[in-house]
């Protein structure tokens, strides 16, 4: 194991920020920490960083205590934050080899992982450019590479895709599954859960600095009552026939939002057969029918009453 | 300390255009402009004399031209009248005295010059028509020495020790290095900044590295004293070689003050910002205005302040960094001994070790309640 957090408490005056945490992850895995703006993401990054203090709790990382001298620890950890934190008035390749030069002595060992970094970030043609010069994927991009230019064996990515264009966030999402395959432990904070759902193997779910969920996507997914989702693109449906299908077996809600109507389901149950009888039995005329499993956002909605963007 | 650090802080002051135009270009402007306003009074001429002619076709009333050379105002040439008049025309004498009816001053256009020639003549054609006047009536004044007290000299000039004016001058010159070496204070204020990870995220990033966040500190104090110094001695070369202002023969001297004064300023500024909780800019902006009190009480606004300072409360005036670097400097240039010049360097050494430690306390082994 990695890290572990036990009984994690902080306290900001009289607001709870974390609340009796406990994560544990494991080595080699992307774990991920999912939850809204101010469930307390940030916060467990930096008391595991011993950035700051705690109130209760312990954490150990590599099977030691952290602490602000555990400079043996903190050899193997690399941070990409949320905000870009590099110098402005240093290059791409300056500020890469900085960071990198606070954890690497040899030179020579150094000019090569500078180097690497550069090549995996893709910032090859910019290495003389000044970061103000950069568009903000590229400023991005030069952010992880200052975080895990020195291989680390611990990654944490805190909200690395804030901000940044589709293309560029694929790149990332990408850059950070490869760097899972060389062999880093990645912890990926997010409030995009489509994210979380396409990169981590398993995950908690913060919200007012609980945890409200744990374990692998399938796990917690089983958890909710909702099960698959019908979808069905239609353009005469009326507020009757709305009522009947709610009447069918198993479906939990019925909602349209424009031309597409969502029925959701009990989880373990199957209704296609039957809302398909429905539509043709009632000359309902539509365009597309697929199903669609439940994501984070449902399970967040279901357990906290609202939207995971809220 | 680590010398990857201390390079890229070096590296990164000097492509900083912010700490260039504070830390060298600002003081180089100021000393620039100190130049402009003090140039006349620099020039040990003080005063040009006033090139008159006498005309030679003319018979001068005795003594005149004793009485004109011992005023020392006169550079006097003897010219023909038409001589006198061609020099009069291509402006090379102010005018000439010719004594066809009357003695008379000849001149073409007024100013400071002129006015000093028609007031000196006619004041000795006053005072020997008086004289005449009174020996005529009593000629047995002669024998009592009456003519010796008869002063044909107005006051047109007065006498100021070229000495004390340079004091006052180079003061502010004093100054203005002490406050070159001290605004070393923004930068310190800086590295204090990106150090305590509540402060910057860049702070963060370096805080989780497996450096000592000591070894970092004093790697970056290193780089900014010598950026600073570097600063200074441009600035000393600046004034003294293009400015031509003369700061004696104790260079080495001066150089250690200024070297200790950039280290007791980068201190001071890493102090202050480790102290306060305000944001790094507020602290940089706060800094900057604490340094511009600091000269004005040594002096580099109203020289006088600095005599008033050391005579009405000299306590402040002894930790007082910029204080102390302009009164060793003057010390340096005024004395023999060197006694106050190491008093005032003992000082401020005092100084940057009692802010050094202070910063190390607050920053030794810091975990913070909120980031």
């Amino acid at each position: 194991m990695i890290v572990k957090i036990e009984n994690l408490v902080k306290r900001y005056d009289k607001l709870i920020a974390l609340d009796h945490l406990n994560i544990e992850i494991n080595e080699g895995e992307i774990f991920g920490l999912l939850g809204p703006n101010g469930s307390g993401k940030t916060t467990v990054i930096n008391c595991l960083l011993s950035l700051l203090k705690f109130d209760k709790g312990n954490i150990t990382l590599f099977g030691k205590e952290m602490r602000p001298s555990s400079y043996d620890i903190k050899r193997n950890i690399g941070l990409v934050m949320q905000n870009v934190a590099v110098f402005e008035e240093l290059t791409v390749y300056e500020n890469i080899d900085y960071f990198c030069g606070l954890y690497i002595k040899d030179k020579d060992k150094r000019k090569d992982l500078v180097k690497q970094a550069i090549e995996f970030v893709g910032l090859k043609d910019f290495i003389k450019f000044y970061p103000p010069k950069l568009s903000g994927g590229l400023l991005r991009r030069l952010n992880i590479a200052c975080g895990i230019a020195h291989h680390p064996k611990l990654i944490i990515l805190d909200e690395p895709t804030v901000a940044v264009d589709p293309q560029s966030r694929n790149n990332i999402l990408e850059g950070i599954k490869k760097l899972n395959e060389q062999g880093a432990t990645i912890i990926y904070t997010s409030h995009y859960m489509e994210e979380i759902e396409q990169l981590c193997s398993r995950l908690v779910i913060l919200d007012k600095g609980k945890v409200i969920a744990s374990g692998t996507k399938e796990e917690i997914k089983g958890m909710i009552s909702l099960g698959e989702k019908i979808i069905v693109e239609t353009f005469n449906i009326t507020e009757n026939h709305m009522d009947r299908i709610r009447k069918l077996p198993n479906v939990i809600d019925v909602e349209l939002r424009e031309n597409t109507l969502t029925i959701r389901q009990k989880n373990g149950a199957s209704n296609l057969v039957n809302i398909m009888s429905f539509i043709a039995e009632n000359d309902i005329s539509y365009g597309k029918i697929y199903t669609e499993l439940p994501t984070l956002n449902d399970v967040f909605l279901e357990i906290t009453g609202k939207e995971l963007r809220d | 300390m680590s010398f990857h650090i201390f390079k890229y802080s070096l590296k990164s002051l000097v492509k900083d255009k912010k700490s260039l135009f504070w830390m060298l270009f600002f003081p180089i402007i100021l000393a620039t402009f100190f130049n402009l306003a003090f140039k006349n009074l620099m020039s040990d001429e003080g005063f040009e004399k006033v090139k008159i002619s006498i005309t030679t076709d003319y018979e001068m009333p005795d003594g005149l031209e004793q009485v004109m050379s011992e005023s020392n105002l006169f550079t006097i040439s003897y010219l023909t009248e038409e001589e006198a008049k061609k020099r009069l025309s291509e402006q090379e004498i102010t005018g000439y005295i010719k004594n066809s009816d009357g003695l008379e001053l000849v001149i073409l256009e007024s100013g400071l010059n002129q006015s000093i020639a028609k007031v000196f003549l006619d004041n000795y054609v006053q005072v020997s028509a008086t004289i005449y006047r009174v020996i005529d009536e009593n000629p047995q004044l002669i024998q009592t020495g009456f003519l010796d007290t008869i002063d044909f000299n107005e006051s047109f000039t007065k006498d100021i020790p070229v000495s004390q004016s340079m004091n006052l001058i180079v003061v502010y010159y004093y100054a203005l290095l002490a406050m070159t070496c001290l605004f070393s204070a923004i930068a310190g204020c800086y590295i204090s900044s990106i150090i305590q990870a509540n402060q910057t995220d860049l702070a963060a990033r370096i805080n989780i590295a497996p450096t000592h966040k000591l070894k970092a500190f004093l790697s970056m104090v290193s780089a900014t004293i010598l950026f600073q110094f570097i600063s200074v001695i441009i600035l000393m070369t600046y004034i003294s070689q293009i400015l031509n202002v003369d700061f004696g023969n104790r260079t080495i001297h001066i150089g250690i003050l200024c070297l200790v004064g950039c280290f007791t300023g980068t201190l001071f500024g890493a102090m202050f910002d480790c102290l306060t909780k305000f944001k790094s800019e507020v602290n940089e902006m706060l800094v900057s205005n604490f340094i511009m009190i600091m000269s004005f009480l040594s002096g580099l606004m109203v020289v006088q302040m600095k005599y008033i300072i050391q005579e009405k409360v000299p306590f402040i005036a002894y930790i007082n960094p910029a204080n102390l670097i302009t009164d060793g400097l003057y010390a340096l240039y005024y004395y023999e001994t060197f006694e106050r010049y190491y008093l005032n360097l003992t000082l401020l050494v005092v100084l940057g070790i009692v802010f050094c430690i202070i910063t190390t306390l607050v920053l030794r082994r810091q975990k913070y309640a909120s980031i």
